[in-house]
This record gives structure tokens, C-alpha cells and sequence, in this order.
């Protein structure tokens, strides 16, 4: 069972990808409000995937994803946004992100991109 | 000098860019909750600061709002809810979720700004790659009050430049909804004639 940290500062949003990624057979081991406290529960739990907001209070998504990447070249980070603008896309992919998914996202397309960034 | 006012042609071109914007909310507020939803702008009103703070003058009631301020450059937004769209878009939308968002006022200070976040980033996203920079908004501020203690709150935390408002009415509708607000994009002219300039050329 993939073990999934969830980075997003809107406890709504939370509160709807942790149910979406337990539906999905995903168990959520942490959440996290901002840049700094993603990349502390990343060191401390160690996923399989780390879900990634972008647009977070302080620092940006963009800064917790490199250094999430400096601490574990290899981690999965699916990049979850509402930015819907190509050159975000394009910062993120570059920056290491496994994949981007649009906010919002039905079930089907959250299944999709957790299966696509564990696996590449 | 370029004047501080939008020309009522500029004032249109923004305004049909804000309508595709909020169009293109509908296919995500469908996905994220699950219903078919409807949305439409309208009731498009343009004027300086003073100009809307003469306008809510009168009006007392309480209401509440969700403020974004965009990286880099002078433009904001503010969106103004009613007591009873606040009401409606809770009990439709939190529904699944009311244990763990807290108290009501933490309810709905995270439903509205969920839909001003979607509402909001619609918009940059169909201007934001006609930039160098990419556009990223600012999480959501949630104030209470009557208009003009929101626009105030608005004004006084934003770090941009800011001459000019356009007000658009929204209304938002499903099976189980029926909501309403105002969207108001706070900007600099400057910006916006060359934000206009960039989609002419595009």
C-alpha cells in the first residue's frame, strides 16, 4: 500500500485528497500546511509519494519540491495545483515533480497520476 | 501619460477575459464536488477605490470575503459572499468533511476560499501564459464584515498598486445549490493595457 504524504494548506483540500487517496488503496501517513513543514515530515516519514501543492503560505510548492528533491533525488512528487499555466507546469516537471495534476481532479484522475508518478 | 481609467473598449476586453475565466470554473467545480454545476458572469461595474467605497457606503450587512494578491504584479481580487450563498455553498460542499474542518467559522473560511482559489486561478490561467513570469496567486485571506470593511481589509493588505476595480455578479447553481457573489479584480491600468496588449498579439 503506497504510503502518501499530503502538502496542501487548504484543510478542505486535505481532507478531500486523503479520502480520494484511501479510496484509491493509498495509505496517507502525514500532512503538511507549508514548504517547511512538508520537507520535515518528508525526512521524518520517508513516502512513497508526496501529493504537492503549489500555491502554499510563505514558501512556494516549487521551493518545498527542491528540497524535498536535494534530500532524495529519487522521491515522487506529484505536483498538485490550481495553476492552470503551461510555464508553472513546465518549472515543475523540471524541478523533478513526477507529474502535475490539475485541481480539481476527479477520483479516476487522482488514480491515475499517483499510478504514473510511483511508477515512472 | 497613459490615463489611470480603462477606455470602455479596454473595460470590455477585461471583462469578456473575466467571463472566460469564470467559465472555465464549471468543469472544475463539477469535478471536485461532483455535480453538475452552472455559472454565469454579469452585472459588470468598473470604477476607482472611492468610487466602490461610495457604493457600499450604505450597505451593512454582513457578509463575507476571500482576498488574493498576485505575485509580481498589480493585480488582486476580491470575492464578496452573502449570508445565504455562505450557507449553501457550506452545506453542499463541506458536507463530506464538516469533522475536520472545525468550527463553522473555520468551515467556512475553507470552503470559500476553495471556490476563490478555483474562481480565481480560472482567470490566471487563461492570461497567465501570455507573460514571461508565471502568475501565482496568493493563498486565500478570509475577512467578515459589511463591503466596505472587506474592500478596506483588501486595500490595506495588498502591496501592489491599485487604481482601478471591475465588479462581475457570479452566480453558481446545481441540483443542490443556488449561490451568488461578486468578483472583484483590483487593478493597475498600466497592467492591464499591457496584459490586453499581450492577448491582442497573441
Amino acid at each position: 500500500m503506497p504510503k502518501v504524504l499530503v502538502v496542501d494548506d487548504s484543510p478542505l483540500m486535505r481532507a478531500t485528497i486523503r479520502s480520494m487517496l484511501e479510496e484509491n488503496g493509498c495509505e496517507v501517513v502525514g500532512e503538511a500546511v507549508d514548504a517547511k513543514e512538508a520537507v520535515t515530515h518528508f525526512k521524518a516519514l520517508n513516502p512513497d509519494l508526496v501529493t504537492l501543492d503549489l500555491i502554499l503560505p510563505g514558501d512556494s510548492g516549487l521551493v518545498a519540491l527542491r528540497n524535498i528533491r536535494k534530500l532524495n533525488p529519487k522521491a515522487n512528487v506529484l505536483v498538485v495545483t490550481a495553476t492552470g499555466q503551461d510555464q508553472i507546469d513546465k518549472q515543475a516537471i523540471s524541478l523533478g515533480a513526477r507529474g502535475v495534476l490539475r485541481k480539481p481532479f476527479d477520483l479516476q484522475e487522482l488514480n491515475t497520476a499517483v499510478q504514473k508518478a510511483i511508477g515512472s | 501619460m497613459a490615463s489611470a481609467k480603462l477606455t470602455p473598449q479596454e473595460q470590455k476586453a477585461l471583462e469578456d477575459l473575466i467571463d472566460k475565466g469564470i467559465e472555465n470554473s464549471i468543469q472544475a467545480l463539477a469535478k471536485l464536488y461532483h455535480e453538475e454545476w452552472s455559472i454565469s458572469s454579469s452585472s459588470f461595474r468598473g470604477g476607482s477605490p472611492e468610487d466602490f467605497f461610495s457604493i457600499f457606503k450604505e450597505e451593512d450587512d454582513e457578509e463575507a470575503g476571500v482576498f488574493f494578491s498576485v505575485q509580481g504584479v498589480p493585480l488582486s481580487f476580491l470575492l464578496i459572499f452573502p449570508r445565504q450563498s455562505i450557507q449553501s455553498l457550506v452545506n453542499v460542499l463541506a458536507k463530506k468533511h464538516q469533522d475536520s474542518l472545525g468550527t463553522p467559522l473555520k468551515t467556512q473560511e475553507a470552503v470559500l476560499g476553495e471556490v476563490g482559489n478555483i474562481l480565481v486561478n480560472s482567470f490566471l490561467g487563461k492570461v497567465g501564459d501570455f507573460f514571461t513570469l508565471p502568475l501565482f496567486s496568493s493563498t486565500p485571506h478570509f475577512v467578515k464584515g459589511p463591503r466596505k470593511t472587506l474592500l478596506d481589509a483588501t486595500l490595506a493588505n495588498l502591496p501592489n498598486p491599485k487604481n482601478n476595480i471591475l465588479m462581475a455578479h457570479v452566480c453558481m447553481s446545481s441540483s443542490h445549490l443556488s449561490a451568488d457573489c461578486d468578483f472583484l479584480s483590483i487593478f493597475d491600468a498600466a497592467f492591464t493595457r499591457k496584459l490586453l496588449q499581450n492577448l491582442g498579439d497573441a
